[in-house]
């Protein structure tokens, strides 16, 4: 049963289920993207782990998480079109297997207890800062990753994805102390603030008491929430030497003008028929099954960013031949039949309904429902089952080729 | 028909051996709506030199995960084609002991399962089929070798053992998937996929009595037991080499200690062994450690420094993992910092409480708990019914002289530094 408790500065989104042994709790930050808050921002809650006003530092802040029976906490950001989400979490064991009276209580008030008195200095955020640039560092050592951020900032750079979400390296080389203690002032004032909340039988006084910790005073709640992005037209090849045994290729394509329905059901099949992780999707057939030229060929479609991505690695040689059988296999979609749509639909209907097996997923499809981005499970089960082949069809007269970028691999490959 | 109850959680599997030997676990859960299948087959890269029914065979690395490829094909198609008309997922996955077929579906559960079976113990390779599939695992091999921290790993590992053949990589390198042929394929399968051989794991909403009398029935088309015996050379306690120093397109300086221990030399059984090792992993290095402290007040290293195991057939290795500028100084710093560790008597019991909680939790998903339930089949060859109990007895003189044997473990160690 879901539930939404509204508060002054924020909402809780709640759902009651006796699925699983645990409780989650989320405190999902909206703020629009900012390429130069992104480095700042991940240092400052990296920060918010490592030393505190009431549990001084990272191993007592630990050992009082294992004194609770070891919540599974942290945060996590991501991207949502032109929104940055950063979430702090904590999943910690349903209260009615622990024998300890007040332990609800307890536990959320250490969670808001961390996130509200944090300790900044000089120390950590070294400390931190070195984490972060040697992150940065592996980021680039991996060549998937590496094309991919090339790609885009080749593309566009003020393309989000042109940028990891840590920041850079002169960002993160020049944060100051005054910094941090800024962006967190900024972070817990004035970020859009919705809450998570899924356990078995949330009752009212948990919510009181997540509503008496929580502390949030200032902030103002999401209203008509819209992250999606314009679209960028480019037409341009790319291309990079780098010494790697093999190659990798990233196609991009426009998806403009479509509609609410086709960007969140029509598209997800699309993408499904034509580049989803089954051996039997069409990219995969044609490269991998038919021609041997590659190990895996996927598809990767965002709606907030209106495209679609196709991505592989291939030996150098067979970078042309990729490239032709990926542009045939999409203008293959047009010969889409009965067969392609039925076996796909099962793949995706299998995936959604595996989603309720677990608690983020639950509370991530619960928070965008309430705030209308998607269909829930259950309508997106309905509407795979009432679609027409014309419908996935008409798609391919509104997915254009934008670019492509190829990383090719000049190391010898011998082993 | 067995019971096994999971002591002090409320949690039970069922355990059946059919007649043809195959071991079959299931864990019913009606909170799920997945049906999930496993099936474990005990090959992996390490076993390429064998006994089977007294013959004895040798084959090239990599033929296990070349197998589990070519398992998928049948007379009609494959795998694959079948499973995507009936909505379910299908995969497999091959290690160093192990390859696990997997199946996961929302409905159609016997016949996806029945079908699982028959297709994986029921070959079908062809001359034309190998080839096909070897040119897939090669670009699945660059693509490995494009990666420098696997290539690391490796070397590491090469550091470690002499013989253990767990040292290799899972898929072979490129010159043994060349030289694999359709005998490889054929010897293999013939001594390893047979049901004696195997353990099915069944996780989801099921009707215990009704799956296993469907398991009978498909048993009774029964393929010879076999008896294989892995021949390995003997794999003395010393390491193969204590240090190496190499280049490659990496940013950093990165650095793996490894202590090498044969826990043959404790009186403890192998579930016992490695339960109190990972207590003394978590003790040293975890996230309430005094490593965390001096990681963050020192920065002696680039963030934390990793602990995790490395397993041969008799030898475990307590590995390191870390980068830092100053690669000496800061494995000095993390060897004297172990061979001066004292186990404090409330962090353990702290940690001891923590892991009780854990084993509630680890009930929450019933697939996951048979992804769990299949590690301890295959590491241990049954399912651990008293985790709690071993818990609530850990011994602080155990823990102790487990300790005292990492201290005076043979040690290695290898560094990777950047080319430019």
């Amino acid at each position: 049963m879901n539930k939404i408790y509204e508060f002054e500065h924020y909402n809780i989104h709640s759902k009651s289920t006796n699925k699983f042994k645990t409780f989650l709790i989320e405190i999902n930050f909206f703020n629009k993207f900012d390429f130069k808050r992104l480095a700042v921002r991940e240092t400052m809650l990296r920060m918010l782990f490592l030393n505190n006003k009431i549990y001084k530092t990272s191993i007592d802040i630990s050992k009082k998480c294992e004194d609770l029976y070891d919540p599974y906490m942290y945060f996590e950001r991501s991207r949502l079109g032109i929104f940055e989400v950063s979430t702090i979490f904590m999943k910690f064991i349903d209260p009615k297997y622990i024998n300890e009276e007040d332990y609800y209580d307890s536990i959320i008030k250490y969670l808001f207890n961390l996130i509200h008195n944090p300790e900044f200095n000089e120390e950590s955020l070294e400390f931190v800062k070195s984490s972060l640039i040697n992150e940065l560092n592996s980021i680039m050592d991996k060549p998937n990753k590496y094309a991919s951020i090339r790609f885009m900032s080749s593309l566009d750079k003020n393309d989000p994805r042109s940028i990891p979400l840590i920041g850079n390296k002169d960002d993160i080389d020049f944060l100051t102390i005054d910094d941090i203690k800024n962006e967190f002032n900024k972070f817990i004032n004035e970020s859009n603030i919705e809450i998570n909340f899924v356990g078995e039988e949330i009752k009212d006084e948990y919510i009181d008491i997540i509503n008496k910790y929580s502390n949030f005073k200032n902030n103002t709640k999401l209203i008509n929430f819209n992250p999606y992005r314009e679209t960028l037209f480019k037409n341009e090849e790319f291309k990079e030497e780098k010494e790697y045994t093999q190659s990798n290729l990233f196609m991009i394509f426009n998806c403009d003008d479509l509609t609410n329905k086709e960007k969140n059901i029509t598209m997800l099949l699309f993408n499904e028929i034509l580049g989803g992780f089954s051996v039997n999707a069409k990219l995969n057939y044609k490269l991998r099954e038919e021609n041997s030229i590659c190990y895996g060929v996927n598809s990767f479609y965002d709606k907030y960013d209106n495209d679609l991505r196709i991505v592989t690695s291939i030996s150098k040689e067979n970078i042309d031949k990729a490239k032709e059988l990926i542009f045939e296999t999409v203008n293959d979609m047009n010969n889409l039949d009965k067969e392609d749509m039925e076996n796909a639909i099962k793949r995706l209907k299998l995936g959604l309904k595996d989603s309720y097996n677990n608690i983020f997923s639950c509370a991530s499809i619960m928070l965008y429902k309430d705030l209308n981005l998607i269909y829930n499970v259950e309508e997106k089960l309905d509407l795979l089952d009432k679609i027409s082949i014309d419908e996935v069809k008409v798609l391919l007269n509104k997915i254009k080729y934008n670019s492509s970028f190829v990383l090719v691999g000049v190391k010898d490959g011998n082993n | 028909m067995e019971i096994i109850n999971i002591k002090n959680v409320n949690e039970k599997v069922y355990h059946e051996i059919l007649p043809s030997g195959l071991n079959v676990y299931i864990y019913t859960s009606e909170l799920t709506n997945t049906y999930d299948m496993k099936l474990v087959v005990h090959v992996g890269s390490r076993d390429n030199h064998f006994k089977v029914n007294g013959k004895e065979v040798r084959i090239p690395n990599g033929v296990a995960h070349f197998l589990e490829h070519l398992t998928f094909n049948t007379k009609d198609g494959t795998a694959e084609d079948y499973y995507s008309k009936k909505g379910a997922y299908i995969n497999a996955s091959t290690s160093f002991d192990n390859t696990t077929y997997s199946c996961s579906c929302n409905d159609l559960f016997l016949d996806n399962l029945i079908y699982m079976l028959d297709f994986v113990t029921n070959p079908y390779y062809t001359s034309e089929l190998v080839e096909k599939e070897r040119g897939i695992i090669l670009e699945e091999i660059l693509m490995h070798m494009n990666d420098v921290d696997e290539k690391f790993y490796y070397k590491f590992c090469d550091n470690i053992f002499v013989n253990d053949t767990n040292k290799y990589q899972i898929g072979g390198i490129d010159i043994d998937v060349k030289s694999i042929t359709l005998d490889d394929i054929v010897n293999t399968y013939n001594c390893f996929y047979k049901k004696n051989n195997m353990d099915l794991v069944l996780t989801g909403n099921i009707d215990v009595n009704e799956t296993i009398n469907k398991l009978i029935e498909w048993d009774k088309k029964a393929i010879e037991k076999s008896i294989i015996e892995n021949i390995s050379d003997e794999e003395p306690d010393d390491v193969n080499r204590s240090e190496l120093t190499y280049k490659d397109n990496v940013s950093s300086n990165k650095m793996f200690i490894g202590y090498k221990v044969n826990k043959k030399n404790s009186k403890l059984n192998d579930i016992e062994f490695d339960l109190y090792s990972s207590i003394l992993l978590d003790l040293m290095f975890g996230e309430s450690s005094d490593m965390r402290l001096m990681c963050e007040k020192e920065q002696f290293v680039d963030g934390y420094v990793d602990g995790f195991f490395i397993n041969g057939f008799n030898h475990r290795v307590l590995s390191i993992e870390f980068e830092s500028d100053n690669l000496d100084y800061a494995y000095k710093k993390i060897d004297q910092y172990i061979k001066k560790f004292k186990i404090n008597i409330e962090d353990l019991e702290r940690k001891i409480k923590a892991s009780l909680a854990r084993i509630i939790i680890s009930f929450e998903n019933p697939e996951r708990y048979g992804s769990s339930l299949v590690n301890n089949l295959i590491k241990y060859g049954r399912v651990i019914d008293n985790y709690y109990d071993l818990l609530k007895n850990v011994d602080i003189n155990t823990l102790n002289d487990i300790l005292e044997m990492y201290k005076k473990a043979s040690l290695t160690y290898i560094k990777l530094l950047p080319k430019k």
